[in-house]
């Protein structure tokens, strides 16, 4: 037989057949082996990644300083401590919204008022009056009011801004003249401007920003992050940075190193990485200097420190300056305005 | 328009029967030209000449099913006017490769004019078909009968080009075993 007579019987089989054939379509079929590895894969990565997470959180990064908590005194360059800051026991130093009284560094006391940030002062002193009314220094003195200090106040209460409005990202005294006013993004449109311009004043010299962060966000996670910070056998400072518009954590350390779950949690508070600024300040930490022998008995107290004249002192050299209990004598220039009657604690004699 | 319809159209001899199964099995008719013919223009040639061939047969045949009696006709048709091209060294396509498959089966001998009982052989035929399974009896059909091409199967069935040709070869095996086993020289 050939195979083209082959091919021409095949023709002739029956038409049943022939029909099934043409009708007949088979649709790929639905790989359920395929499909369920896949699934089980899925949910194997899927199930996977959060135990892996939990067991490898990540972490927050964080600057190392270094030179300790020897922090520069100038207040006007970038701040060492967070706004608002504590020292020492984390969670007692709410910020305060207004850096004009505030900004100044909560581990390092400056009794300079003129290292302020932005050159602000406190100013209005309403002079010194004793218990029986008498005036021993005049009003308004010491220096005058600030501008942009009442232009901040002026905001502060037609916005309440202690109550952080969710468009308030933070003010600051910028300038002699100059007040800076951060607003979060989102919220910032020319008339809510027009609106602060307003409420600061006539002449206010305002300067907006947008910002990511809105201060109520910011003080929000001042509890967390101390709460992360508590169990840490480390000196912390926590407040927000107004100017920085993040969350300060400074910490005071020997070592540079953080505990992972420290860096974690605050991770967690912040996975941005952008809302918290995280700095371990290393080596011996400068505390505010005090002459010590000065709180002692004078009559065992060492022989340096009898010998060295307070400062302004117009006593020579070598004679005593400290007097009964460590009261130091002032000099007469220190309380130029003073009645020299009514200040019994001060005589020569004590 | 179903078959009965059509068919009367023919057996009343009114020409709208050619139109009215042109329109329903054209297309079917076109590609069985096609997948043999392997050429557009011959394929709907031999499509028109189904036509005519059905207006010459019905009546007096009367069709059980009009669209395997149109595709046979075609099917016919389509392997005539390629024989015809073959011998002029045209032509070939799937056919060609039926051909050499098919090779497998039929020894290539002379059959003397008579001896082959055509009905026997296709209940062999169909016998063998029936002893399938419906998948393997569609494909080969789908093959040989209507001569798609290996890529066409595999698309149709979901199968790859591979499992088809194995298939198909086995196929090829089991006929010629089963046609030995009824007695056909093949």
């Amino acid at each position: 037989m050939k195979n083209h007579e082959l091919l021409d019987m095949i023709g002739d089989v029956s038409e049943e057949y022939v029909q099934g054939a043409d009708s007949n379509v088979v649709r790929p079929r639905f790989r359920w082996k395929t499909l369920a590895a896949c699934a089980a894969c899925a949910a194997l990565v899927l199930g996977a990644y959060p135990v892996y997470q939990a067991a490898n959180p990540p972490l927050h990064d964080y600057a190392v300083m270094e030179g300790g908590g020897t922090l520069e005194t100038d207040l006007n360059k970038e701040a060492k401590a967070p706004a608002g800051s504590s020292t020492g026991t984390p969670g007692q130093g709410a910020p305060d919204p207004a850096p004009a009284s505030t900004s100044g560094s909560g581990s390092v006391y400056d009794p300079n008022p003129n290292t302020l940030p932005g050159g602000a002062y406190i100013g209005g002193d309403a002079g010194e009056s004793g218990i029986d009314g008498a005036h021993y220094s005049k009003p308004g003195l010491d220096t005058p009011v600030q501008e942009a200090a009442l232009w901040y106040d002026a905001l502060m209460k037609t916005y309440r801004l202690d109550e952080n409005p969710e468009w308030y990202g933070g003010a600051w005294i910028a300038g002699e003249r100059l007040l800076a006013v951060a607003i979060v993004d989102g919220f910032h449109t020319p008339e809510l401007e027009a609106e602060i311009q307003e409420a600061a004043g006539e002449g206010a010299v305002l300067r907006f920003s947008t910002v990511k962060y809105s201060m109520e966000f910011l003080n929000g996670l001042m509890e967390p992050a101390v709460r992360a910070l508590d169990s840490m056998d480390l000196c912390a400072a926590v407040g927000v940075d107004v100017m920085a518009n993040c969350l300060g954590v400074d910490l005071y350390s020997e070592s540079d190193t953080i505990p992972d779950r420290v860096l974690a949690a605050l991770a967690h508070l912040d996975p941005d990485g952008d809302a918290i600024r995280v700095r371990v300040f290393t080596g011996k930490i400068s505390t505010y200097d005090y002459d010590e022998t000065a709180m002692k008995d004078p009559a065992s107290a060492d022989s340096k420190a009898i010998a060295t004249p307070s400062a302004g002192s117009t006593q020579p050299a070598g004679e005593p300056s400290v007097a009964p209990g460590g009261v130091t004598q002032p000099t007469v220039n220190e309380f130029p305005e003073t009645k020299e009657n009514s200040v019994p604690a001060y005589t020569e004699n004590g | 328009m179903d078959d009965n319809e059509i068919i009367e159209l023919f057996f009343a001899r009114d020409e709208c029967a050619i139109e009215s199964a042109s329109r329903v099995y054209g297309a079917y008719c076109t590609a069985i030209a096609k997948n043999i013919l392997d050429d557009q223009g011959a394929a709907e040639e031999c499509v028109n000449d189904t036509w005519l061939k059905c207006w010459q047969s019905i009546p007096p045949q009367r069709p059980k099913s009009l669209k395997s009696f149109v595709g046979r006709i075609v099917r016919n048709l389509a392997l005539s006017v390629l024989r015809a091209e073959t011998a002029q060294k045209r032509g070939g396509g799937q056919v060609q490769l039926a051909l050499d498959e098919l090779s497998e089966v039929a020894s290539g001998g002379d059959t003397p004019e008579g001896a082959l009982d055509r009905k026997a052989f296709r209940a062999a035929l169909d016998d063998f078909l029936a002893g399938l399974p419906e998948r393997n009896r569609n494909l080969f059909l789908r093959r040989y009968w209507y001569l798609d091409s290996v890529e066409a199967l595999a698309k149709r069935y979901s199968m790859s080009k591979t499992q088809v040709t194995t298939t198909l070869h086995r196929l090829r095996v089991k006929l010629r075993v089963h046609l030995q086993q009824e007695g056909f020289e093949v």
